[in-house]
């Protein structure tokens, strides 16, 4: 809690600063922030292309905004917010809902890989090299299509609750969720990736 | 795989699970491309964010401007612009279409005025045209009020009248259809834009007359309407001038 207010105060100071007219703190603010945002609009895409490209929108959108920021909330929960809200957007925009569907029609393929109990992200690697992060690969990739299967909504609260580590009050602030429903949302979606887990990472 | 993967509690080991993954780090040269990015937004995009986006809020605003703006635009436009309403021209009196007289009218054809006017140095616009206006037996002049009169009137009255009328070829009238006259010729001015400047009573040597001045453009047209009253003679001839605009005229009413 300590290093949350200690983090949440470092932040305001860059953010006055910024307001003041010091735009090259912006610099210090993408680099302390820019792997959280990268992960977390990863684990909303799940593929690297995507995430970089909402990551830099969310940071763009951060630079038009902080003016603007009134600093009601901390620094870190907007930031969050924007985020979300615009991985949320482009899984919503028709553009993606479509090339998605292409990309399914073409995996159907695989079907039949996953019916004979190989697993679907398996990826040989001729080289030599440690077998235990080739096994975390697998797992974070068979994971990550499990994550992508939920709903958007359980899928944001999920990702910022048990990946990202964030409490919940801090997942109402930034969804805008009550606490009720955010605690709801995160059981129901621990319960649907038991069941889509289930075979895959455990027996 | 987890081995020990508890199977009575599912959801904690999923969240065992999801807590266990590494984050993925972003692109090395991810500060640059966020710059280049802010940097190649154009002026016409920022233009249309600040417009239109977003889009849920600003366009339903911007519509209801235009719509409150085209309204105020009617509302202002109609209020300005002077409405034109045709009025009827008001109909000239039974009594004034009363028959012409069978004598040969005289036309006012421009012919030089300065061999018949009363003051040769004097320029003939400034000279009044003195019309008189002549009463013959096919005239039926009567007022108003007369007719109501006249019709109760014994025959003998109007067999002195026609008496009258035939030996000196015109009819004496009375004050009534003196009066009833003058009104005609007054409305007659006023009717082709003119006005009447002032009215001579019977004086014994003179008789009554209307100084009036009218629109040399339609003095013509006075003329014609004047003619329907009565026999018209005319002491000057009226010579259209380019540059006249109005004609002051003299009607000697009879007496």
């Amino acid at each position: 809690m300590e290093c949350n207010d200690k983090n949440n105060q470092a932040d305001a100071q860059m953010v006055a600063a910024f307001q003041n007219g010091d735009v090259g703190i912006f610099d210090q603010l993408v680099l302390k922030y820019q792997d959280i945002v990268y992960s977390l609009c990863y684990r909303f895409m799940g593929e690297a292309e995507e995430a970089d490209d909402l990551a830099q929108e969310t940071f763009v959108k951060v630079f038009r905004s902080l003016k603007k920021f009134r600093r009601e909330a901390a620094f870190s929960t907007w930031l969050y917010q924007i985020a979300a809200n615009t991985c949320k957007s482009r899984l919503g925009s028709l553009a993606f809902r479509f090339r998605k569907k292409l990309v399914r029609i073409e995996a159907l393929k695989t079907e039949a890989d996953l019916a004979q109990d190989i697993p679907r992200f398996e990826l040989p690697d001729p080289r030599p090299g440690p077998a235990q992060a080739l096994e975390e690969n697998e797992r974070d990739a068979i994971v990550q299509k499990a994550i992508n299967r939920l709903p958007p909504d359980q899928k944001t609260v999920i990702i910022l609750s048990d990946i990202e580590g964030l409490a919940y009050d801090e997942i109402v602030k930034i969804t805008g969720f009550k606490l009720g429903t955010v605690k709801s949302k995160i059981a129901r979606a621990r319960s649907q990736l038991a069941i889509m887990l289930k075979g895959k990472i455990y027996a | 795989m987890p081995e020990n993967f508890n199977r009575q509690n599912p959801e904690e080991e999923i969240k065992n699970l999801l807590s266990s993954l590494k984050a993925k780090p972003a692109p090395k040269d991810f500060l640059e491309t966020v710059h280049a990015r802010l940097e190649k937004r154009s002026i016409l995009q920022n233009i249309i964010a600040a417009l239109f986006l977003p889009l849920n809020v600003k366009l339903p605003l911007e519509l209801a401007g235009a719509v409150a703006t085209l309204i105020f635009m009617i509302f202002i436009f109609n209020s300005v612009t002077p409405q034109i309403v045709n009025v009827p021209q008001p109909k000239l009196p039974k009594l004034l279409a009363a028959k012409a007289p069978a004598q040969p009218k005289i036309k006012a054809a421009p012919i030089l005025a300065a061999a018949m006017s009363p003051k040769p140095n004097a320029s003939p616009v400034d000279q009044p045209i003195e019309i008189a206006l002549v009463l013959t037996d096919e005239d039926q002049i009567q007022s108003e009020g007369e007719l109501a009169e006249e019709k109760g009137a014994p025959p003998s009255n109007l067999a002195t009248i026609s008496t009258a009328k035939t030996a000196a070829g015109t009819v004496s009238i009375s004050d009534k259809q003196a009066l009833s006259i003058s009104s005609q010729i007054q409305n007659l001015v006023n009717l082709v834009g003119g006005k009447v400047n002032s009215i001579e009573s019977n004086t014994g040597n003179q008789p009554p007359a209307i100084n009036a001045e009218i629109p040399a453009d339609k003095f013509e047209l006075f003329l014609k309407e004047l003619k329907k009253l009565g026999k018209v003679n005319s002491s000057a001839q009226y010579i259209s001038l380019p540059n006249t605009k109005i004609v002051k005229i003299k009607i000697l009413l009879p007496q």
